[in-house]
C-alpha cells in the first residue's frame, strides 16, 4: 500500500519544490494509554496547493510516552511530554505533546465505545437505523448523536414510534447479558441472522470483539455524558483540498468537546463522497482524486457532521498571471481559483459591467444615453461613481424594497387575508429600505412584533396566527438560513437538529395570539402566563407541548439556554437579540446577498446552510459576515462591497481554463431576470408600459387599475394584481418562503409566440417602434438604440451589417421591424443578465 | 282591516319572499364636484342608478338650494346655489322622482378657494381642489412650492363608496441615475391607520427640508377609479388640530364602544334608558397607580395613564355583599387598535373574575379567540376584597396617550341600541312593506318597551308583524359571551301596508320612529326619536 502511495507522489512532486511543510497537529495532548493521535504531515507549494506527504515520512517520537507508526500515528504509552517528528527530504517538522494519564484506563463511555462503532460501520446512518423512525423497528441517533436514547433501544428493546415516547411492541432487548454471543446486535451485524443491512463486521473484528465485551462486561452505559465527554463540534483538516489527478491526501478529524478538550477520531469517522467519480475516500479517511471536478466529502462521527470540499485541479497553468485584486473578495476567490488552477476571466467591458451593475442593484436596465457615456467615460473611478450613484436610487429602492417583499413574504393572502395590512407591511419594508436600516434592526422589529404595526401582519398568514412551530420555522430559515423543518416530528436525521431543539426554539412564539374576531382588526400580542384572561371560561391553556414527550416546553435557544421570560415579557425579544448577534445572522445575509449578484450563493441553496452542505469559500463568508457586523449590518454598505471586487465585474466569456466553472466565480454566470425585470424591461425596450387590474367583474369590467407609469418590481403583492406574463415567468404567490428557479418552461415559450407581452406590445401605436418608425427614423439609427436599451450595448459591425440587410431585404418594414425587436426580445442576451 | 290581516297571513305565508323582494329604487352614488364655496353657485353631477325621470333633489340645509338640469339614467345634472351664510361642512342631498326617493349621498360645503383639477396646477395653503379619479387607475398631479422648515398638511376627501383615496407627495429625483425628469416618493398616505370603523380618507402632514417645487398625487388605493369617484383635496399650513383616531359613529347610541362618554351623567343616562325618572349620585373618581394605592368605591371610575409600555395600574374593590357589576371602559384618546385595554378583577386568591377580555374557541380546530370588549357585565359571587388591573394588551405599547377610564357599577337595567337599518323607504301602493327595528335590552331590563310609527302617508297603515327567526348555529364553545353581548337583542316588526288606492307621493314625507320603555305601567320619555322619508310610489318593474 504504501508503494502506491510513493509511487503516486512521484507523479506529483517530480519537478515541483515545495515552499513549506506543516504538521498537523502542532500540538497535542492525549488523556489515557492507548489513545491515538494521527498526524497529517503536508507540502506546501508556491502555486498554493499542498500534497500529503504523511505516508512518505520519517516518523520519530522523543520520549517513552508513546510510539508513532510509519502512517504518522501516535500512540500513548506513558505519562509524559512527547515531540513527534516527521522528516520528508531534507524538510522536518515536530509537534509537542503531552500524555497525561498514561497507564491509566479511561471510563468506559457508551458513546466513544459503542456509538463510534455503529457510526463507522453506517448502523446509525440516516439511510439505516439513523433515519426518522430507524429500520427494522430499531431506531438510532444519527452518529450517536443522543447516545443514552440508542442504549435504551439496544438494552431495553423495543420500537421507536415518532408521535410517542412509548416504545412499540414488546420491548426484548437486542443485546443477551446471558449469551452475549447470541446478542441480536451482534448475529444482524455479523450476518448470523438476517439482516436488511446486510454484514457490517466480521466475527473477527476489533468491532465483534468491543460488542461482545461489553455485553459480557453487563453492558453499562459508563458514566452519564458531561461536558468532557459531549462533542461540542467536529474539526476537519483540510477544509477544502485541491488534488491532481490519482493524487491522495488523508483527512484528519477531530472532535472538539464543550470543554474545549480535543480528541482524534479520524479512525471512528464514516467518510462519504457525494460524487466517487470525482474523488473518493477509503474507510481510514483517505481521500483519493479520480476526475477532474469538485465535490464533498461528508464526514461523521461523534455525533456530529462535517464536510470537506475536493476540488481535482487540472495541469499548473504555465505563467499564472498576477491578477488585480480589488478588496477582500478578490483575495479569497482569485486565491481558490489559483490552487485550482483556473485563471479568472478578464474585466468585463464597460458595457457589460454597466448592464449587470444596473439590472442587480436596480433591476432597471441602463438608458441609452448612459450607456454612451459611460463607455467614453476615461474616468478610471467611474465604476465606483455609478455604483454609489445607483446605491440609494429611487430605482435601488423600488428594486430591493420588492426583493424583500418577496423573502418576508408580502402578499395579501399571507399578511391577514387583507390588502391594506399587506400594504402596511410592505410599506415597513420599504422605509427600511429607504432609510437604510440597519438589517439586525429590521429582523428584530419583524420577529418581535406586536400591536397593529407593519411587520406584525407577517404573523397573519391566512387570517390566523400561524403556528409555532411554522413561524419559527420561517423566521429560522430567513433569518438563519437554516431548515429545520426535518427537526419538527423527529431529530434531524441529517443534522445535529433534535426535535427537542425545534420546539424549544418553537415555544418563543408559544404565546402568540390576535385580538378580535371579525377578520379585520387583528392586534397581535403575547399571551401572559400569569393571567388567563379568559381562559377558564373555555378550559384553555397557554403553553406548548412536545409532540412526543406531551411535555410543557419553555422557550430555550439552540444552545440550550431557557429564556425564563416572566409572564409579562414579549418572549420574542430574547430569541431576537439572540439571533442577530448569532454569527448564523450574518453569515445567512451575506450569502442571501451574495447569490443576488454572483447567481448562486457560497452556500447553495442560500437557506440551506448544514454541516454537510459546506461553503465554496468558508473563509470568505466568514470575512464577509464579519464585515458585515462591523459596518452596523448595512446592507448599502455589504452590497457595495461585492460589486467592488473584481470578481463581481469579471467578463462572463469563460477562459480555457475556467470554461466548466460554475460555482467558483471564475467567470460571470449568466442569470435569467427575474419575472418582473424581464417584463420591466421589455416595457422600456418597447415603451409601451403594462397596466395590471386588480378586481376583474363578471362582466369583464376592470374597476382597478395599477396607476400609469407603475413598474412590475413595484406591485406589492402578486395575489391582488394579476400578470399572466409574470406568472409563466416564475413570480411566486408568496405563499410559502418564494423559490424562483428561473428555468425555462413551455409556457414561456407559447408566450413568446402568441403572449400579448411580447407581440401587441411592437404594434402599440404609443410605443417606441411605431413611433420611430412613423418619425421617419433610419434603420441604423433605430438599431444603435435599440442594442444600446436592450443590451446596454451598440451593435457590432458585423450585427449592424448583417441586420441591416435583413431589414432592407424585408419588403415590409414594419413588420421587419417588428420581428427584429420580437427575436431581440426573445434573445438569451436580453433575457438574461450576464 | 279584513283585507289587511288577509294580507298579513299571506305574507307571514311567503315569509318574506313578497317582504325582501328588491325593488329598483334610485340609488346615488357620487358627486363631482364634491365640494362647493359658500356664497357661489355651480353645476354638479350627481351619478347613480335608476336615475330616469328624477324630478328635484333635496337638501335638509338652510342656505342651500338645488335645481335638477337634467336627468339621465345613470346620472342627474344639478345647480347649487349656496348662500354666503351656509356652514361648512358635510351635506347630504337626496333625489327624488316617480320611482321615490334616494339615498342620501355627502357633499361638503367649504370656505377656503376652490379650484377644478387641471394640468399642472399649483397648490397652495389654504386652497382646496375638486377632483375625481374618472377611470381606473387614474393619477390626479398637482404642484406645490414649499419654503424649507415648513409644515403642510394634505387631505383628501373622496366621496361615495367606490373611493379609497392615497395621497402621496413627490420630490424631484435628483439623485436618479437614469432619468433627470423623474420625481420620487417623499411621503404617502393612504389613510392615518386602516382598522375597521376608522376612516379611510387620506391625511398627509409632511415637513419640508428643503424649499422647492412639489408634486401632490392623489390617487385610489389599488387603482380604484370609476364613475363617482369624486373627491376634494384640502391644503393647509400646519398640522391642523390634533384628532385622536376615533372610530366614525354609525348608530345614535354606541354604549359598546370604547370611545363613548363615561363622564358627565353617563349614570343618569343608563338610568333614564331604564325608565327612571331621577338620576343617581355621580360615581367617586380615582387615579390609578402602579402602587396599586386606594379603594375603588362603587359605583367609581378609574382613570389613568399607561405612559410606558408594560405598565400595569391596579386599585382595590371592596365588596360587601354578592352583587351583579358591570364594567365599562372608555379610552377617550388613543383607542383601538393602538391602544387596547386590558382590564381585569382578581379575587383575594389572585383568580381572575373578570376580564373584558372575551376568550371563545372557533369552529376551525377549536383555537382559542381573543377580543377585548369596551363593556362586560359578571356576577360577583361573594363580598371581600378584590383587585383591579387595567393595562395594555400587548407588552410592547405604552404612551401618555394611553388613558383609560374605567367605570366599574352595579348593573342598571336600561334599553341599549336601537336601531332600524332604513335610510329610506319607498313604498309601492297595494304593496306590504315589512320594517324591523332591532333593540337590544341590557343588563337584564325586563321592562316592556314600545314602538310606535307616526305620521305615516295617508293609505299606508302599520301593523305589528312577525317575521322568520334567524337561526345561527351557535359556536362549539362560545365562553361567556353573555357578558360581552347584551342579553337580549328583539326584533320589531312593523309591517306597512299601502292601499291600492295610496296617493302617490309627490314629495317626500317624514313619519317618524318612537320608543319608549315601559316603567311601572307609565311611558318613559323617549329613548329613539328618528325622522326618515318615505314615498308612496307606482309600482317599479
Amino acid at each position: 500500500m504504501k508503494g502506491l502511495w510513493l509511487l503516486a507522489l512521484a507523479t506529483v512532486v517530480w519537478n515541483a519544490e515545495p515552499v513549506a511543510v506543516r504538521l498537523v497537529p502542532s500540538e497535542f495532548r492525549l488523556y489515557r494509554a492507548g489513545a491515538a493521535q494521527q498526524f497529517v504531515f503536508a507540502a506546501e507549494y508556491a502555486d498554493g496547493s499542498t500534497r500529503d506527504v504523511t505516508d512518505a515520512a520519517q516518523w520519530a517520537a522523543s520520549s517513552v510516552a508513546g510510539t508513532v507508526s510509519e502512517s504518522g500515528r501516535m500512540t500513548a504509552r506513558w505519562a509524559g511530554a512527547v515531540e513527534v517528528t516527521a522528516k520528508w527530504g531534507r524538510w522536518q517538522a515536530s509537534a509537542q505533546g503531552q500524555v497525561e494519564t498514561a497507564g491509566g484506563d479511561e471510563q468506559f463511555r457508551f458513546r466513544s465505545a459503542i456509538g463510534s462503532i455503529l457510526t463507522k460501520r453506517g448502523c446509525n446512518s440516516p439511510a439505516c437505523h439513523g433515519g426518522v423512525k430507524g429500520r427494522g423497528g430499531l431506531k438510532l441517533s444519527a452518529a450517536s448523536l443522543f447516545p443514552l436514547d440508542d442504549y435504551e433501544w439496544i438494552v431495553q428493546g423495543g420500537a421507536y414510534q415518532v408521535l410517542s415516547a412509548q416504545a412499540k411492541g414488546e420491548r426484548k432487548p437486542r443485546i443477551d447479558r446471558q449469551n452475549p454471543e447470541a446478542s441480536l446486535l451482534l448475529q444482524k451485524a455479523t450476518g448470523a441472522v438476517a439482516h436488511g443491512g446486510g454484514k457490517r463486521f466480521a466475527v473477527d473484528s476489533d468491532e465483534y470483539r468491543t460488542i461482545l465485551g461489553w455485553v459480557r462486561r453487563g453492558a453499562p452505559f459508563g458514566p452519564a455524558e458531561d461536558e468532557t465527554s459531549r462533542v461540542a463540534s467536529l474539526e476537519v483538516y483540510p477544509r477544502i483540498l485541491s488534488l491532481e489527478k490519482a493524487q491522495k491526501h488523508r483527512l484528519l478529524v477531530t472532535a472538539v468537546m464543550e470543554n474545549g478538550r480535543r480528541e482524534d477520531v479520524t479512525a471512528q469517522a464514516l467518510y462519504l463522497s457525494s460524487d466517487k467519480a470525482t474523488a473518493g475516500i477509503s474507510e481510514a479517511g483517505v481521500v483519493n482524486a479520480a476526475a477532474l471536478g469538485e465535490t464533498s466529502i461528508l464526514v461523521r462521527a461523534a455525533g456530529q457532521a462535517a464536510a470537506v470540499i475536493v476540488g481535482v485541479i487540472g495541469e499548473p497553468v504555465a505563467n499564472y498571471p498576477a491578477v488585480p485584486r480589488q478588496n477582500f473578495i478578490d483575495e479569497f476567490v482569485f486565491e481558490k481559483l489559483r490552487r485550482l488552477r483556473m485563471v479568472p476571466s478578464a474585466l468585463s467591458h464597460d458595457a457589460e459591467f454597466l448592464r449587470r451593475v444596473c439590472l442587480d442593484l436596480t433591476g432597471t436596465l441602463p438608458p441609452p444615453g448612459r450607456v454612451e457615456e459611460f463607455v467614453r467615460s476615461r474616468d478610471p473611478k467611474k465604476r465606483e461613481r455609478v455604483i454609489d450613484a445607483l446605491i440609494g436610487s429611487p430605482e435601488y429602492v423600488d428594486y430591493w424594497t420588492f426583493r424583500f417583499q418577496d423573502l418576508f413574504r408580502v402578499a395579501m393572502f399571507a399578511n391577514g387575508i387583507n390588502a391594506k395590512w399587506s400594504q402596511m407591511y410592505g410599506e415597513w419594508i420599504r422605509e427600511s429600505i429607504v432609510k437604510n436600516k440597519p438589517y439586525d434592526r429590521m429582523a428584530w422589529e419583524r420577529l418581535t412584533a406586536q400591536g397593529y404595526d407593519g411587520p406584525t401582519r407577517h404573523f397573519l398568514p391566512y387570517d390566523v396566527i400561524g403556528s409555532p412551530e411554522e413561524t419559527m420555522a420561517e423566521e429560522v430559515r430567513v433569518f438563519f438560513g437554516r431548515r429545520l423543518e426535518c427537526a419538527q416530528c423527529h431529530n434531524h436525521p441529517y443534522e445535529t437538529w433534535s426535535q427537542d431543539q425545534f420546539w424549544g426554539l418553537a415555544a418563543f412564539f408559544g404565546r402568540m395570539f390576535k385580538m378580535g374576531d371579525t377578520g379585520n382588526e387583528y392586534v397581535v400580542f403575547d399571551h401572559p402566563l400569569d393571567e388567563a384572561m379568559g381562559n377558564g371560561d373555555v378550559n384553555g391553556k397557554i403553553q406548548v407541548l412536545h409532540p412526543r414527550t406531551k411535555a410543557e416546553l419553555r422557550p430555550t435557544l439552540l444552545d440550550g439556554k431557557t429564556v425564563m421570560a416572566t409572564g409579562r415579557e414579549n418572549p420574542r425579544k430574547a430569541l431576537a437579540d439572540w439571533m442577530v448577534q448569532h454569527p448564523y445572522f450574518a453569515e445567512a445575509t451575506v450569502n442571501r446577498i451574495w447569490s443576488e449578484f454572483f447567481g448562486r450563493g457560497l452556500v447553495e441553496p442560500v437557506d440551506d446552510f448544514r454541516s454537510t452542505n459546506p461553503a465554496t469559500h468558508p473563509e470568505l463568508l466568514t470575512r464577509l459576515a464579519e464585515e458585515f457586523r462591523r459596518s452596523g449590518h448595512d446592507l448599502r454598505a455589504l452590497m457595495r462591497t461585492m460589486v467592488v471586487s473584481r470578481t463581481y465585474q469579471l467578463s462572463a466569456e469563460p477562459s480555457a481554463t475556467n470554461r466548466a466553472d460554475r460555482v467558483n466565480y471564475s467567470h460571470a454566470l449568466p442569470r435569467p431576470l427575474l419575472a418582473e425585470v424581464l417584463l420591466d424591461a421589455i416595457t422600456t425596450v418597447t415603451g409601451v408600459e403594462e397596466r395590471f387590474t386588480t378586481t376583474v367583474t363578471a362582466a369583464g369590467n376592470v374597476t382597478q387599475r395599477t396607476p400609469a407609469g407603475m413598474r412590475a418590481i413595484q406591485l406589492r403583492e402578486p395575489d391582488v394584481f394579476h400578470s399572466r406574463f409574470l406568472d409563466l415567468y416564475g413570480r411566486p404567490n408568496r405563499l410559502a418562503l418564494p423559490e424562483r428557479t428561473g428555468k425555462a418552461n413551455l409556457g414561456q415559450a407559447l408566450h413568446m409566440l402568441a403572449g400579448s407581452i411580447y407581440n401587441e406590445k411592437l404594434g402599440a401605436p404609443e410605443g417606441w417602434l411605431q413611433q420611430q418608425l412613423r418619425g421617419g427614423a433610419t434603420d441604423a439609427s433605430m438599431l444603435q438604440t435599440l442594442y444600446l436599451t436592450a443590451f446596454g450595448r451598440p451593435p457590432e459591425l458585423a450585427e449592424s451589417q448583417e441586420l441591416l440587410g435583413a431589414l432592407a431585404a424585408r419588403p415590409d418594414r414594419n413588420e421587419a421591424w417588428k420581428d427584429l425587436v420580437w427575436a431581440i426580445l426573445c434573445s438569451r442576451e436580453f433575457a438574461e443578465n450576464h | 282591516m279584513k283585507s289587511l290581516a288577509g294580507g298579513v297571513a299571506a305574507v307571514l305565508w311567503a315569509t318574506g319572499l313578497a317582504l325582501g323582494a328588491a325593488v329598483a329604487e334610485p340609488v346615488l352614488q357620487g358627486v363631482n364636484p364634491l365640494a362647493g364655496r359658500a356664497g357661489t353657485t355651480y353645476s354638479v353631477v350627481i351619478v347613480g342608478t335608476g336615475l330616469a325621470a328624477m324630478q328635484r333633489f333635496s337638501v335638509e340645509e338652510a342656505g342651500v338650494r338645488v335645481r335638477l338640469v337634467k336627468a339621465g339614467a345613470d346620472r342627474l345634472v344639478g345647480e347649487i346655489t349656496l348662500d354666503p351664510s351656509v356652514t361648512p361642512g358635510e351635506k347630504r342631498i337626496r333625489a327624488v322622482g316617480p320611482r321615490g326617493v334616494t339615498n342620501a349621498i355627502a357633499w361638503h360645503v367649504v370656505t377656503e378657494a376652490l379650484v377644478a383639477e387641471k394640468p399642472e396646477l399649483v397648490l397652495a395653503p389654504g386652497l382646496v381642489v375638486n377632483g375625481s379619479l374618472a377611470e381606473p387607475g387614474e393619477v390626479d398631479l398637482y404642484a406645490v412650492e414649499a419654503k424649507a422648515g415648513e409644515v403642510l398638511t394634505f387631505a383628501v376627501v373622496a366621496g361615495g363608496s367606490g373611493l379609497d383615496p392615497v395621497v402621496t407627495l413627490l420630490e424631484p429625483a435628483a439623485d436618479s441615475w437614469f432619468s433627470t425628469k423623474g420625481w420620487k416618493r417623499l411621503a404617502f398616505n393612504d389613510e392615518e391607520l386602516f382598522f375597521p370603523g376608522l376612516t379611510t380618507q387620506a391625511r398627509l402632514t409632511h415637513v419640508v427640508q428643503q424649499a422647492g417645487r412639489y408634486r401632490v398625487q392623489v390617487s385610489g388605493f389599488a387603482g380604484q377609479g370609476g364613475a363617482g369617484a369624486s373627491y376634494f383635496l384640502r391644503v393647509r399650513s400646519g398640522e391642523g388640530e390634533r384628532r385622536w383616531r376615533h372610530p366614525i359613529a354609525r348608530t345614535d347610541w354606541n354604549e359598546r364602544s370604547f370611545v363613548r362618554q363615561l363622564g358627565g351623567d353617563w349614570l343618569g343616562t343608563l338610568h333614564a334608558r331604564g325608565g327612571a325618572r331621577q338620576s343617581p349620585l355621580p360615581p367617586s373618581q380615582l387615579s390609578g397607580t402602579e402602587a396599586g394605592e386606594g379603594v375603588l368605591v362603587l359605583p367609581g371610575i378609574l382613570e389613568g395613564r399607561l405612559n410606558r409600555p408594560a405598565m400595569a395600574h391596579t386599585v382595590r374593590l371592596h365588596i360587601e355583599r354578592a352583587m351583579q357589576l358591570a364594567i365599562e371602559i372608555e379610552t377617550p384618546e388613543a383607542t383601538l387598535p393602538e391602544f387596547n385595554p386590558v382590564v381585569s378583577v382578581f379575587d383575594a386568591t389572585g383568580r381572575e373574575v373578570a376580564t373584558n377580555v372575551h376568550t371563545k374557541r372557533n369552529n376551525n380546530g377549536l383555537y382559542m379567540m381573543k377580543m377585548i370588549h369596551a363593556k362586560t357585565t359578571f356576577a360577583i359571587p361573594a363580598p371581600g376584597d378584590y383587585t383591579v388591573q387595567v393595562r395594555d394588551i400587548t407588552t410592547d405599547h405604552g404612551r401618555p396617550e394611553f388613558f383609560y377610564r374605567v367605570l366599574i357599577r352595579p348593573q342598571i337595567p336600561h334599553v341599549g341600541r336601537v336601531e332600524m337599518p332604513e335610510d329610506r323607504l319607498n313604498l309601492v301602493a297595494g304593496k306590504v312593506r315589512l320594517v324591523t327595528l332591532q333593540l337590544e335590552r341590557e343588563e337584564d331590563f325586563r321592562d316592556p318597551v314600545m314602538a310606535t310609527m307616526e305620521g305615516l302617508p295617508a293609505g299606508v297603515t302599520v301593523v305589528p308583524g312577525a317575521e322568520n327567526p334567524l337561526e345561527r348555529p351557535p359556536l362549539q364553545n362560545a365562553g361567556r359571551i353573555e357578558r360581552y353581548t347584551p342579553k337580549t337583542t328583539q326584533y320589531f316588526s312593523f309591517l306597512l301596508n299601502v292601499a291600492e288606492d295610496a296617493a302617490l307621493s309627490g314629495m317626500i314625507e317624514w313619519p317618524r320612529v318612537v320608543v319608549r320603555p315601559v316603567k311601572e305601567q307609565q311611558l318613559a320619555a323617549p329613548i329613539l326619536e328618528k325622522r326618515f322619508p318615505m314615498m308612496v310610489v307606482k309600482g317599479l318593474q
